[in-house]
């Protein structure tokens, strides 16, 4: 992450704030996260002007809003391949135990259910078959994995692309009126830079001037 | 004149707040038509400001209550999740970015329409804008002058 530079973001965050109200922030985002967005894109922006100050809040609240709806995406994909993992880990318990049982029995053809020999024996297999089961929950996550999630989700990723585009393009909206508002001030600033560069001119004209003619007046005199 | 009924005194609320933005906007300059446009691009901020408060209160109320509270406290104690996941810290906020979800999902029609209106909102803010810069140009010009 890049330092942030001291700026004036924290009071301008609070004037905006005061004006607007609070972010439209999540129970579960926190203020302050939200306001070291607005420090990085202010910093980085450099608004001149309060035009600028409420262009550069909006652009904040959108990037968030984005970023809220991708970490939607990753939790619908994370959420789907955890259910794949765990029905698949489910899946092979109820295998190993039925597959285990079968065994006992071929072990202990002729003794009860009742029988110690024979409890101990399909208590140790549950053991086993919980352990494999925790390990193959706890067994990393492939690419494969994921594909598959993703090919599930299709339908719910689209309706959430559809919004991130739709946030994108407000970023590009604000981002183009960021742009005109710094034109505009840019000539402002131009123009009030060339009545002082006129200013300047006439001065030193004016100077050159009066120099011109007393310098006439005292060859005149000399003469 | 017009009475100081309820209404009223509701709108002179809201226009209290829209007014102290419009002043912001204007950045001292005494200039009417000026301050019309910032009138103008100011409710469009306002009206921005109160859809997107509105739709995060949607999904905050649709949002289960009870295991938000409880992955905020702590993670998951037992089941599927807690085996799963790696740490602590990532069940809870996996969970409860989960449950953010659900909620939206539950949301998801109401804020198609606020997103609506929003959008009209942001149209409407595009075009005070422009008249907003454009008296700002003309104010310039006239000071030159």
């Amino acid at each position: 992450m890049t330092e942030i530079i001291p700026n004036n973001a924290e009071p301008v965050l609070n004037k905006l704030m005061k004006l607007f109200g609070y972010p439209p922030l999540l129970r579960n985002e926190r203020l302050e996260d939200f306001k070291e967005v607005f420090q990085e894109l202010y910093a980085a922006l450099g608004p001149d002007d309060f035009l600028m100050d409420v262009h550069v809040y909006h652009f904040a609240i959108e990037t968030w809003r984005m970023y809220r709806l991708m970490r939607y995406e990753a939790a619908i994909l994370n959420k789907h391949e955890s259910n794949q993992r765990a029905a698949w880990a489910e899946d092979g318990r109820k295998e190993t135990i039925a597959q285990g049982m079968k065994e006992i029995r071929e072990k202990f053809p002729r003794v009860s259910d009742a029988h110690p020999q024979y409890l101990s024996a399909v208590a140790e297999l549950k053991t086993n078959a919980n352990a494999e089961y925790r390990d193959n929950l706890n067994s990393a996550s492939t690419d494969l994995d994921y594909i598959e999630a993703f090919e599930h989700s299709t339908a719910r990723l689209e309706r959430i692309e559809t919004r991130i585009s739709r946030a994108f393009k407000q970023r590009e909206n604000i981002l183009r009126q960021i742009a005109l508002s710094r034109l505009v001030l840019s000539k402002k600033l131009r123009k009030m830079s060339d009545r002082i560069i006129e200013g300047a001119v006439l001065e030193a004209a004016t100077a050159s001037n009066a120099q011109l003619i007393s310098q006439a007046g005292f060859d005149g005199q000399a003469k | 004149m017009g009475k100081p009924n309820r209404l009223n005194l509701r709108n002179r609320r809201i226009s209290a707040e829209i007014e102290e933005i419009a002043a912001a906007y204007c950045d001292g300059q005494q200039d009417l038509i000026l301050y019309q446009h910032a009138i103008a691009l100011s409710q469009c901020d306002h009206m921005i400001a109160e859809l997107r408060v509105q739709s995060v209160r949607l999904i905050d109320s649709l949002s289960d209550l009870a295991p938000m509270a409880e992955a905020r406290r702590g993670p998951f104690v037992g089941g599927d999740i807690s085996v799963h996941s790696d740490s602590q810290q990532n069940c809870t906020t996996t969970t409860a970015i989960q449950l953010d979800w659900d909620a939206f999902q539950r949301a998801l029609p109401y804020l198609d329409r606020l997103n609506r209106i929003e959008q009209h909102f942001w149209s409407r803010r595009e075009r005070a804008l422009k008249m907003f810069v454009a008296a700002q140009k003309r104010l310039a010009r006239s000071e030159q002058a």
